[in-house]
């Protein structure tokens, strides 16, 4: 008797619980018939517009077109109308681009993934598109990404680009943890490539594997920030101390293995204007340490404040933390030293709304290959957050002015040789002022078995799978987030995406030059205010659908708009048109 | 019994609500912006993160987010983590590697482990028995990643028997992992089914049959084994729910793409939807296995009965 009035109660609840939850249900559905009511509509006047100019369309176009309309897809809450006024469509094969200010190095950003083109049939299911993405690359999908298993895809038959591969098959075996789980594998044997070898490892990997193990240039910066906003607290010669304390040569052999190269400036060693000494503040040097702590005031200067250490949670950059504070504790007699770490979720948010309280670390890695990427984003007033990267907050007039007239020299020869001298002395004025200190930069540490040949790891750390030779090759790779150009920025499904697709220009795998791949030839003659691009012809999908200036122009404009969230957005923000697509 | 199991059944319901809705809490609870985290250490442009944090309600209130949730659910949408992808295939893909993972070491600890801890049991004091009582010990001691890692090496590296890691080779795949995974429980089986016949055999009933002139292995299996295994059941009816969701150590050593580390990624990653999805499916599993296990008491001594 009891437990069935017990059970009665209950079930009433429930009732009404689900009632109520029906109600808001209700709701939620209205409003999403609202939405593809209007999404339908766009989609059919696009679909009338695509099919009014496609003369030269082949029969695929209008074939989709008809599919859209007998199902509309259930949750199309993609806006394909809008479009930057930066963008147009000269001819079939010729597009131009209108920045909102100068930028003479736009040609080199246009190297990274999320510039590649997309086939129509991205359009109808952007979701779905990623399960099996189709590109213009020199390998295919073969079958779907099955997740957390593997990633299958075989050279592209009607390949007409510069980057054909010779190998009969790629597959991404994708693993939780891919360092350790593929070299693991490796070393069973069931993954021929593994692109970076886990740090316990690399004390015996050379003897292992012999010259079966490479390390390459790699193009990123370890390093810790002071916040401009902590200036009183970290001023100049306690910044400067700090950084000459630090034996970077010794962090790198004993914590890192030798894997890395220990930093004493921002550029790094591979790219044009690299120098191995930028000025003393960026060198190891005990005593000058001694002697600016002194300068600063030594230890009752600093007071009973605790030195505050703050990096994102994670077992390497505890030891590293833990390295730098002894050499502290032993070069300037710092005991009293506090660790913060968080998870990055935690911690982003914190060093974009300036609440972090001491010293902080942070990576950097190269978009594309010059200079200014390890300048510009990282200490331009333009880069302060929400927009860019500059999370230290520096502001330093004379800074941001050699980084204007290198564009200016630039835009002016073409030549990014000519930059370079005003890059350095922009570096020298880091230097001087100590922002941040410069710890290691990232090398590529490699492995590969005895069945393929002719594997290298470019500046870009993407591994050259169309220059080796070895039959079905199997390589290690983490799941990727996502699986769409626009929609990766993380260094998994880049890796995957860049042999599914092919972008304007390239960098050479083996001797990191850029080149031009879809793109026959990009040209500026206003220093870099507008480009026009001019494509290769002949060029298909994997879907036999033409590689077309509106193959760049339709996806460019897509990821632009911000009500599509897609995650390389940020990428498109200095093409005119930009702001007014990200509003509100 | 019918009334019985529609009571328990029925006792589902609000363990479910009760359930979602402290697991709900508590990743709400976690600090931090999590589509700030999708984008690491490039920015992400603000119309974007705004869209993102619309799409999954980030901004509403807690009692909004897990009435929308739960109105979801209730009509079969189990959301979307950060990267888009339905909860529900995330599980349909997983439940059936850990399933399998599962069911290996499971299968191996019942038949091992009872049969060692019966054999010890009967011929107690004797050389089997201390071989018994030694080797759970020294399993038990061992911390499983060391089991793990020393079994790829053994039998994955040096004798090549079973692959090193991940789950490329089927059934196969799923050997080893199993076996580790199932070893530290088997200890405690074998060691619970040794105490519980060691008990049993001098028990009133056993001496009963023996007297009546029983075969000796109708004595063993009828009325010693069978009595001895309630707290077996017990045990292995728990260790069965642990085995589907705890097993992150085995699952992060063999690579196995599995309901455990689908929940430590999905917390660390703050994705609600994922944790709450899989580990209200864990509870569940826990609740199922207790019925049964309830159940079988009924089944194993007929001295116990429901209604």
């Amino acid at each position: 008797m009891n437990t069935t009035r017990r059970t009665t109660k209950v079930l009433s609840l429930v009732a009404a619980a689900s009632v109520a939850i029906a109600a808001c249900g209700s709701d939620d559905d209205s409003s999403d018939t609202e939405d593809t009511t209007v999404d339908t509509e766009a989609e059919a006047s696009e679909g009338e517009a695509s099919e009014g100019e496609g003369d030269t369309d082949t029969t695929e176009a209008p074939a989709d077109t008809e599919a859209d309309a007998e199902e509309p897809a259930e949750d199309s809450n993609f806006d394909t109308e809008s479009a930057l006024t930066g963008l147009t469509v000269v001819d079939d094969t010729t597009f131009t681009v209108d920045l909102s200010e100068p930028d003479p190095e736009f040609n080199l950003r246009l190297a990274y993934t999320g510039f590649a083109p997309l086939p129509d049939a991205f359009y109808d299911d952007p979701g779905a598109f990623e399960e099996a993405p189709i590109g213009n690359g020199p390998f295919q999908m073969d079958g779907v990404w099955n997740h957390d298993e593997t990633i299958k895809t075989v050279p592209f038959a009607d390949y007409a680009g510069p980057n054909a591969p010779s190998i009969s098959s790629l597959t991404f075996n994708l693993y939780e943890d891919t360092t350790a789980g593929g070299f693991l594998d490796l070393q069973g044997g069931a993954v021929d490539v593994v692109r970076s070898v886990p740090l316990e490892n690399l004390g015996t990997a050379e003897a292992e594997f012999g010259d079966r193990y490479a390390q390459t240039a790699d193009t990123g910066i370890y390093y810790y920030g002071f916040p401009s906003y902590l200036e009183e607290k970290y001023p100049l010669d306690l910044r400067r101390a700090l950084s000459m304390a630090i034996d970077r040569e010794l962090l790198n052999d004993v914590i890192l293995e030798g894997a890395n190269i220990p930093a004493s400036s921002l550029i790094p060693p591979n790219l044009p204007g690299a120098r191995d000494s930028v000025c003393a503040n960026y060198d190891s040097n005990a005593e000058a340490a001694q002697a600016a702590f002194a300068e600063f005031g030594g230890l009752e200067a600093l007071g009973d404040e605790p030195l505050v250490v703050w990096f994102n949670t994670s077992e390497a950059h505890a030891q590293i933390a833990e390295a730098i504070t002894n050499q502290w504790r032993e070069v300037l007699g710092i005991e009293n030293v506090v660790f913060e770490n968080l998870e990055f979720s935690e911690y982003l948010p914190k060093l974009d709304a300036q609440e972090i309280t001491g010293v902080f670390r942070l990576g950097w890695g190269a978009d594309y290959l010059s200079p200014l990427n390890f300048l510009e984003p990282l200490y331009a007033v333009a880069s302060t957050p929400p927009v860019g990267s500059n999370t230290t907050f520096t502001d330093i007039p004379e800074f941001d002015e050699q980084l204007a007239l290198g564009k200016a020299a630039i835009a002016e020869s073409g030549d990014l040789a000519d930059a370079v001298p005003f890059y350095n002395a922009a570096e020298d004025i880091l230097c001087e002022n100590v922002p941040s200190i410069p710890i290691y930069f990232t090398q590529n540490t490699y492995v590969w078995n005895d069945t393929v040949d002719g594997v290298v790891q470019n500046a870009l750390s993407i591994l050259n799978y169309s220059e080796m030779t070895g039959g079905d090759v199997v390589t290690a790779a983490g799941e990727p987030e996502h699986l769409s150009p626009i929609n990766s920025s993380e260094s998994e499904g880049i890796q995957v995406l860049s042999v599914l697709f092919e972008t304007l220009v390239g960098y050479n795998a083996t001797t990191s030059e850029l080149e031009n791949w879809v793109a026959e030839s990009i040209v500026t003659e206003d220093g870099g205010q507008s480009y026009t691009i001019t494509l290769s012809e002949g060029l298909t999908f994997h879907d036999g659908t033409p590689v077309t200036a509106d193959s760049f122009v339709n996806a460019w404009n897509f990821a632009a708009t911000g009500s599509n969230a897609q995650q390389n957005n940020g990428f498109f923000s200095n093409i005119a048109g930009y702001a007014e697509l990200n509003e509100g | 019994m019918g009334r019985y199991v529609i009571r328990r059944l029925l006792q589902f319901i609000p363990v479910f609500l009760g359930a979602t809705l402290l697991i709900f809490t508590m990743v709400f609870a976690l600090p931090g912006d999590p589509i700030r985290a999708l984008a690491g250490e490039k920015p992400m442009s603000e119309s974007v993160r705004q869209e993102l944090t619309d799409q999954y309600n980030l901004d509403d209130p807690l009692p909004v987010q897990y009435v929308k949730y739960v109105g979801g659910v209730l009509q079969g949408d189990f959301g979307t983590d950060f990267r888009g992808r339905e909860v529900s295939d995330i599980m349909k893909e997983r439940i059936p590697r850990t399933a399998r993972l599962a069911l290996v070491a499971f299968t191996f600890e019942l038949i091992v482990g009872v049969g060692a801890g019966l054999y010890a049991g009967i011929r107690q004091k004797g050389f089997a028995d201390s071989l018994v009582l030694i080797s759970t010990l020294t399993v038990i001691s061992i911390p499983i990643f060391v089991l793990g890692k020393l079994a790829q090496l053994l039998f994955g590296l040096h004798w090549e028997i079973f692959p090193v890691i991940g789950i490329q080779e089927g059934w196969k795949s799923y050997i080893l992992p199993g076996l580790v995974l199932g070893s530290v429980s088997l200890a405690y089986v074998a060691r619970l089914t040794r105490a519980s016949v060691v008990e049993n055999t001098r028990a009133d009933y056993v001496r009963t049959a023996k007297a009546k002139g029983l075969k000796n292995r109708r004595v063993v299996g009828v009325h010693t084994l069978r009595n001895s295994l309630i707290p077996v059941v017990t045990f292995l009816g728990v260790d069965l729910g642990a085995l589907l969701g705890g097993a992150i150590v085995t699952e992060s050593i063999f690579n196995i793409p599995g309901l455990g580390n689908a929940v430590f990624s999905a917390i660390v990653r703050q994705e609600g939807t994922v944790v709450v999805g899989i580990t209200t499916f864990l509870v569940l599993v826990y609740m199922v296995t207790n019925l049964l296990v309830d159940l079988l008491y009924a089944v194993l001594d007929p001295r116990i009965r429901y209604d």
